[in-house]
């Protein structure tokens, strides 16, 4: 079983997560051409957690069901005797340890960057974005089956918190860089539960 | 058979999700941004005037380097433009003490002076904070009590301030580029003269329309590849590529129907919103007497507002029909977070930017300065986005030969030999 699992996300990897990855760490090496990365301070830091890295989580988790789109692939999975909702559990936590990973060295890198920051509160906030934009785009995905689709919700989401703080409440995306963490478990709670609702929507639609 | 096209071409959109959405965010951003019209108030002698007016003056262009070099110094929090796009600098010690050397010189004042210029800043902020709380009015802040060297030479002060420009890493406001010119507060008569020329040479629809088009060109420069990719991955997802292949249409005029009908229902709406400003403008303009431009909308929409979306859109579609994966979005994603942020100045930032920015009703003395820059951006992008739909026409010319099957196909049987 085991032997299966870790099977099946080694091709996953190989075959469907690499791409992403790569994306993921383009974004992330880029990030010193964009923005300061040296002498910063909390909120700062808070700033790129929210305002730049919340995009890993559209960029890794959104194509969780992109392999599934071909017909013929989705019969094939579909005929194993490991369920396909086993294997798109799988690719999720995959995609959620390799975001937690970047996220893990973006952060350690920046503290070796002379940046003075709560490496946690940092993480944190910055992993329950990416959870938050993450979770929205694949319950979209799941219930329009439209990859362009999926990856602009969560841009809509960005959209909305960059213009309108009171519309979201505690789902703001910024509030961190604002000094308020009240929010971020509400967001990754938000994200988790969507994350859940894509998977159980897929089986229940048979796509 | 080319209209035909395009016509079944429009209804594919309409019957898109997608589309849906796109509206939705245009709308709600419009009514978000420029829901209520807000019209020019004509200054009076005695009325405080928050505008500003340009100036090649040098004493004023040192005074205001001076002042913004003491507020950078105070936050550490420096911002620069080294290749163009928005970089906040924070120094370490020894840096910022090269920075406070460098206005200790230029200024002439010693440590223990500007020490004090510091000690009462703050104690003028807190009571300004104070008052301003007890009014509940936003009150602009206030200048350091420190000026110039009178004995320095303009030619001295730039080369102070380069070396701080060069500790920035370049882009600052101290580079010698941006020591050409300074902002500096408008007089009464300088503000009637802005209200004239809003109602003179703009005729008051222009000011809006520049406006209008920097809210919406921050949409349209991410909105419509959503669209591309949709419609392109369409035919793919319905496996109906074969099929479209088989058909006795040139490629071109298939790519090309596909691109129109995107850019129709891109621009269509956008011109449709502009109307309600454009009758608020028009009704503002006939109160004060003044012949408005019934056209402005539509003119600043066209060659303004519609570069950006065509580039979005061949984005979406090369890219697509290149790798026959949404990439499209990723890439158009981060030009349009790079273009956002680079904008350090609201009111007249054009350079190479995908959204030329014109936060401001009025201002048309800025207009006219970067009109020449805003022509050849609006060009380049025209250009850019023809030439990616003539390569889409190409990528799908050969992908119908079955010359080419597409990146994302050729690298996907590459990894399955290698899986085998």
């Amino acid at each position: 079983m085991w032997e299966q699992c870790l099977e099946i996300a080694r091709v996953n990897r190989r075959h469907n997560l690499l791409p992403h990855i790569a994306a993921a760490v383009v974004l992330c090496l880029m990030a010193p051409l964009l923005m300061g990365v040296k002498n910063l301070t909390e909120p700062q830091v808070a700033k790129i957690a929210e305002f730049y890295l919340s995009f890993l989580g559209v960029i890794l988790f959104v194509p969780l069901f992109l392999p599934d789109s071909d017909s013929n692939i989705r019969d094939v999975v579909a005929s194993k005797k490991f369920p396909i909702t086993g294997v798109r559990l799988i690719r999720l936590l995959q995609a959620a340890l390799f975001l937690l990973v970047i996220l893990a060295v973006f952060f350690i890198l920046l503290k070796y960057g002379e940046n003075e920051f709560h490496f946690g509160k940092c993480y944190y906030a910055a992993a329950a974005n990416c959870i938050g934009m993450g979770g929205l785009g694949l319950l979209f995905y799941s219930l329009i089956d439209n990859i362009a689709i999926a990856y602009m919700m969560p841009f809509l989401y960005y959209l909305i918190s960059l213009g309108n703080r009171k519309a979201l409440g505690k789902f703001w995306l910024m509030g961190f860089s604002n000094g308020s963490m009240d929010g971020k478990k509400y967001i990754a709670a938000a994200g988790l539960l969507m994350m859940v609702a894509a998977l159980l929507i897929r089986r229940a639609s048979r796509r | 058979m080319f209209f035909t096209m395009l016509k079944k071409e429009c209804g594919q959109y309409l019957k898109s999700p997608a589309y849906y959405i796109f509206l939705l965010c245009m709308v709600v951003d419009y009514i978000s941004q420029m829901g209520t019209f807000e019209a020019p108030l004509k200054p009076q002698p005695n009325m405080e005037y928050t505008g500003t007016v340009r100036s090649s003056d040098e004493k004023s262009i040192m005074e205001n380097a001076l002042q913004e070099m003491l507020q950078d110094y105070e936050n550490n929090s420096y911002t620069t433009y080294p290749i163009g796009f928005y970089k906040q600098v924070i120094l370490d010690d020894e840096e910022q003490e090269q920075v406070k050397d460098c206005i200790l010189r230029i200024s002439g004042v010693t440590e223990q002076e500007l020490d004090e210029i510091y000690k009462k800043m703050k104690a003028e902020l807190e009571e300004i904070s104070q008052n301003a709380q007890a009014k509940g009015v936003a009150v602009p802040m206030p200048d350091y009590d420190i000026s110039v060297r009178e004995d320095i030479s303009f030619e001295e002060f730039k080369e102070e301030l380069k070396k701080i420009d060069k500790l920035l890493g370049g882009g600052s406001s101290y580079s010698e580029k941006n020591l050409q010119f300074c902002y500096v507060p408008a007089t009464y008569e300088q503000a009637k003269q802005e209200y004239d020329s809003i109602l003179n040479e703009d005729r008051v629809t222009n000011a809006y329309a520049r406006l209008f088009c920097d809210y919406m060109g921050i949409l349209l420069a991410i909105l419509p590849v959503f669209l591309a990719v949709t419609r392109a991955l369409q035919d793919r997802k319905a496996k109906a590529e074969q099929v479209i292949y088989m058909q006795k249409v040139s490629s071109a005029s298939i790519v090309l129907s596909r691109f129109l009908a995107a850019v129709f229902v891109t621009i269509i709406p956008v011109i449709l919103l502009s109307c309600s400003t454009l009758l608020q403008a028009v009704y503002f303009a006939k109160g004060m007497g003044v012949k408005s431009d019934l056209l402005a909308f539509v003119k600043h929409i066209g060659f303004w507002l519609l570069p950006t979306a065509l580039v979005c859109l061949s984005v979406g579609f090369f890219l697509t029909e290149l790798t026959d994966s949404a990439v499209a979005i990723l890439v158009q994603g981060v030009w349009w977070f790079t273009s956002l942020n680079a904008a350090g100045n609201l009111v007249g930032h054009v350079g190479w930017n995908l959204m030329p920015r014109f936060n401001a009703v009025g201002s048309n003395w800025i207009y006219q300065q970067i009109r020449g820059q805003l022509m050849r951006n609006r060009w380049l992008y025209t250009g850019v986005a023809l030439l990616l739909v003539f390569l889409t026409v190409i990528v799908f010319q050969q992908k119908r030969k079955g010359v080419f099957t597409g990146v994302g196909t050729m690298l996907g049987n590459r990894k399955g030999k290698q899986e085998a």
